[in-house]
């Protein structure tokens, strides 16, 4: 045989990638146990955890922008949208530092600074109610802080664990073919066919209110998503060339799938989980909203919109016009900056 | 065709049976329903006594069973809370619904196609990002948030439109409907608005998508080489191209549209199929929950097979398939 | 009597690899009846010459110089909303590929009336009338019937004779058309092009034939203009070029159409690669495929020069004496 063999195919992985990688899962897993912590913990006082938490977020940002920050940043929106994010973000990790007032250190309510509209302040002057009062007497910004505190670190815990078991499913639906894939493409698609609000109504309603129940509630209710998308770009890239190249070397299965084949599948996810991460602040606003969402010790931004609608029509309008400015601007900056993301990452109509 | 419908249809009946199972055992957890309907005082007496009226000492599967025969007759149980048949009860409430979704429904078409193919065409112009930009925030709102913001602006300040509840109804064909009525039609404004956003702002991208690609198409250079006007190749060539993925995409949209109705009928106190389950749920009347699960699954499926049939209605390729000339 | 008079026509794409001058000063010059083939590879330009005419220019490319005189009048000039009234009025577009261009969800009625009462204020039922008339004219049977037809519905060379109706619906001065038979079958390409080249007889229009195969415009052209790297390189009335052409390209071009050598006979090929147009080189283009290219080629772009009447070159190696006759 004179025709010499072609090269091994490596995985379409640029140089440097193994490093950043690497700094990506360390990062990814800092998120994702330091968020555990605060949210399992008493209540995010730990500052450690918190610090943690914001140093793997601006890692995993940094590198998802790395050699692309030209093309992100194309106009004045995409400025705005980031800024606003970093500002919300550092805002909810170091709101017990930041904000006048704990809202729910019963010590520190007078229950006669109750409904005060925007600007006033207390009877000695101590403190002003930028955004006003609510009924029980707790400062409007402050609840916003805390609220926003706990609406994003749910949310992205959720997201990131639907997409942790989503991701798991998928690939090994996709890799385990057959009987095996039928099937659990079979459950995900019953999941599927229902509107989210649905089933996490239904499953919050059997669990009751609280904390880690809506938690688990929101990952049920997303993780069929992930699991879907993952097995479609698990069955294409697994025909490709790599996987082969890999098998043909002998390398355990298992290696294969998290070595080589997990990694060129998470690239689509990117933008989608961002996304999500919008789309579950929303339900889990909503869910509150309903009254089975969150607990009332640990509001979320859409517990105290819904605790401030009755008095609304009567003019005390501050009391859910703020938190619901709040909620839109932080599910509006992460829409924005994931738009931004899918235009960096998947350029579409190049002429 | 006829393969194709009795396919769907045993597909169809798999996915109910499974829904069954699911919806009656998820339901059974919820927890003891026995505590609303009595006293807290009440006697372990009256308490076997209201447990075996209702059927709740007998084991799990047994309950199933006669759940399921029950079913395939009709009947879904009592309502705890009022006592009526649940499945009535749902359908009583289910034009409120219907018509809330229909309505909501129609504004996303008519608000999202025109500002989407008008997105599409000035892409790269200011008009089009401003446009897109508009949508992120169409769909960032919460629904929630909406209604309330439509009835402070609209109901409390200006005073133009009603804030809560529906209005006259007039019965049409058997069922009670409000949205014929010049007051009905009213208070079914903002509430179908509140609904529509979302929808509205997810339609302008896919139109917007849609027209890009249209537009880059050979068919719409050769209509301006006959000389037709920029409007008549948007609204007629262009539009004729988009509408097929978007009707596909929002028919199976109007079932979620139903079920966000849950939050909007809150907001504006509209009494709905989804306010009935919200408080359903809060009283734990479980017939209610299930009959509401189970008449919910089959209007999904109904909607996804009528919605494969006008698919292929409005695409002419896959109608006359395997005619040449 | 002049129907189009193209001076000098520039035609640029400003794209983020650069100026790309797909059309480079282009001219030529077309009579009522006549039919120019324009002949050129992929790339040379030939169609963004068409497009140019018809003001029809697609982002990023834009026509920055020169005139296209129709019937006098300069295009260039016109208002957006006047040269949409010349389009499928005066002049018409016949696309290559019929089933990309006839909008595939409008049936063929649709997509005719339309172009009749985009100009004239007829009645749909007088449209219709017309469009019948134009489809029988081209040859399709039972013209009524196919008219509720969608396109999908038709082959591939009645397609495009639908396409032809169209474009002889409103009784054009001229006809552009591009490549219109490289989609179809070799049989169907020979027949299309006699029965326009009948039609245009009859109806005197004035047609200008893009291709990339001389072969095809043998027959059917008066005179040929052949293209390379967004020039004309070599003009003339077309027996008169076929019989001895003078640009290096265009001798390439006729070697290596098979039947034209003699059996047996080696087809000349051009050797090289079509032109980067983003970055061209500072002499001829055609320079480093041209066997005869010297260092003065290289140095600097030689000009169109005329070699006789109506017939014109750009090349300082021409394969004939400078003085021919005929």
């Amino acid at each position: 045989m004179s025709v010499s063999a072609p090269p091994i195919p490596a995985a379409p992985v640029p140089d440097g990638a193994d490093r950043w990688r690497r700094i990506n899962l360390v990062a990814g897993l800092a998120v994702g146990l330091s968020l555990t912590i605060l949210l399992t913990g008493q209540g995010f006082a730990l500052l450690g955890a918190r610090i943690v938490l914001l140093a793997g977020l601006i890692t995993l940002a940094a590198s998802l922008l790395r050699g692309r920050a030209h093309k992100f940043f194309s106009g004045p929106s995409a400025y705005v949208a980031t800024a606003s994010l970093f500002v919300l973000v550092v805002l909810a990790i170091f709101a017990s530092e930041i904000s006048p007032q704990n809202p729910y250190d019963l010590r520190q309510l007078d229950i006669m600074d109750g409904r005060l509209p925007p600007g006033s302040t207390t009877f000695d002057g101590s403190m002003t109610y930028h955004l006003g009062t609510d009924e029980q007497g707790r400062d409007i910004l402050s609840g916003i802080l805390y609220g926003l505190r706990v609406s994003l670190s749910v949310s992205i815990f959720a997201t990131l664990a639907a997409m942790a078991i989503g991701v798991v499913v998928g690939i090994y639906a996709a890799w385990a073919g057959g009987r095996t894939d039928t099937i659990l493409m079979r459950i995900v698609d019953f999941q599927l066919s229902f509107p989210s609000i649905l089933v996490a109504l239904m499953l919050m309603a059997a669990f009751g209110r609280g904390l880690d129940k809506i938690v688990i509630a929101l990952i049920i209710v997303q993780w069929a998503y992930y699991a879907r998308t993952v097995r479609g770009t698990a069955l294409s890239e697994a025909r490709k060339e790599y996987i082969d190249a890999a098998r043909g070397l002998g390398l355990p299965d298992w290696r294969i799938v998290f070595g080589h084949l997990l990694p060129n599948c998470i690239p689509p996810l990117i933008v989608i989980s961002t996304v999500q991460v919008a789309n579950t602040i929303v339900l889990e606003s909503s869910l509150s909203f309903l009254g089975v969402g969150v607990p009332i010790t640990q509001p979320s931004l859409g517990l105290l919109i819904s605790n401030g609608y009755g008095y609304m029509l009567s003019g005390q309008y501050w009391m859910s016009m703020y938190p619901g400015v709040a909620l839109l601007a932080i599910v509006a900056s992460i829409n924005m900056v994931g738009d931004r993301l899918r235009d960096t990452l998947n350029p579409r109509l190049q002429k | 065709m006829l393969v194709f419908l009795l396919r769907r249809l045993t597909q169809s009946v798999f996915v109910l049976i499974a829904m069954m199972v699911v919806v009656f055992f998820g339901v059974y957890m919820i927890g003891n329903p026995v505590d609303i309907l009595i006293s807290p005082d009440a006697t372990p007496a009256e308490i076997d006594e209201t447990m075996a009226r209702f059927g709740f000492d007998q084991p799990v599967y047994i309950q199933f069973l006669k759940f399921v025969g029950n079913a395939l007759q009709g009947d879904l149980g009592r309502s705890f809370v009022h006592g009526e048949s649940a499945v009535s009860l749902i359908l009583s409430y289910m034009p409120a619904t219907l018509e809330l979704a229909l309505l909501g429904l129609i504004f996303s078409i008519a608000i999202g196609v025109p500002l989407g193919v008008y997105a599409g065409y000035k892409a790269d112009r200011w008009q089009g990002r401003a446009i897109m930009t508009g949508s992120i925030f169409g769909f960032s709102l919460p629904n929630f948030w909406v209604g309330m913001l439509l009835i402070l602006i609209f109901a409390v300040e200006l005073q133009w439109l009603p804030s809560t509840g529906r209005g006259d109804t007039v019965e049409v064909l058997g069922l009670r409907l409000s949205i014929f009525t010049a007051d009905g039609f009213q208070h079914m404004i903002l509430p179908a608005l509140t609904l529509a956003l979302y929808k509205a702002s997810l339609v302008t991208r896919l139109a917007r998508a849609g027209t890009q690609e249209a537009l880059m198409q050979d068919y719409v250079k050769f209509a301006r080489a006959k000389g037709l006007s920029e409007t008549r190749i948007l609204v007629v060539h262009v539009l004729k191209n988009i509408m097929i993925p978007i009707i596909t995409v929002l028919g199976l949209e109007l079932g979620s549209m139903i079920a966000f109705a849950v939050v909007t009928e809150t907001v504006f106190a509209w009494p709905g199929m989804g306010k009935l389950l919200i408080d359903s749920i809060l009283t734990l009347d479980r017939p209610v929950i299930v009959a509401y699960l189970m008449m919910t699954v089959i209007i999904f499926i109904v909607i996804n097979l009528i919605v494969d049939l006008v698919y292929t209605l409005l695409d002419p390729r896959v109608r006359v398939k395997g005619s040449t000339a | 009597m002049s129907v189009l008079d193209v001076r000098d026509l520039q035609t640029h794409f400003f794209t983020e690899a650069g100026v790309v001058k797909a059309v480079d000063g282009v001219s030529f010059s077309l009579n009522e009846g006549e039919v120019l083939g324009l002949v050129g590879e992929s790339g040379s330009g030939k169609s963004v010459t068409g497009f140019s005419i018809l003001r029809l220019v697609d982002q990023p490319g834009r026509v920055v110089g020169g005139q296209i005189n129709f019937r006098g009048q300069d295009l260039a000039g016109l208002s957006d909303r006047d040269m949409r009234g010349l389009r499928g009025n005066k002049i018409a577009m016949i696309f290559q590929d019929p089933m990309m261009t006839l909008n595939p969800v409008l049936r063929i009625e649709t997509q005719m009336v339309e172009a009749v009462r985009a100009h004239e204020r007829v009645s749909p039922a007088a449209a219709r009338d017309r469009a019948i008339k134009a489809l029988a004219k081209v040859g399709i049977p039972s013209p009524e019937e196919r008219l509720a037809a969608y396109p999908h519905q038709f082959s591939g060379g009645m397609r495009q004779r639908v396409a032809i109706a169209i474009a002889l619906l409103n009784g054009p001065d001229l006809i552009v058309a591009d490549e219109p038979t490289t989609a179809l079958d070799v049989t169907i390409q020979s027949q299309i092009l006699a029965e326009v080249q009948e039609l245009a007889r009859e109806t005197g229009t004035a047609l200008i034939w893009i291709t990339h195969d001389l072969a095809v415009v043998a027959g059917l052209a008066d005179k040929i203009s052949v293209m390379y790297a967004g020039r004309i390189v070599e003009t003339g009335p077309t027996d008169a070029v076929l019989a001895a052409p003078g640009h290096p390209y265009t001798e390439g071009l006729l070697g290596s159409i098979p039947g034209h050598g003699r059996r047996g006979e080696r087809l000349t090929q051009i050797p090289g690669m079509a032109p980067n147009m983003a970055r061209l080189p500072d002499g001829c283009a055609f320079a480093p495929r041209c066997t005869r290219a010297s260092d003065a080629c290289r140095a600097e772009a030689p000009a169109i020069t005329e070699i006789g009447p109506g017939r014109a070159l750009r090349c300082v190696h021409p394969s004939l004496p400078a003085e021919i006759a005929q």
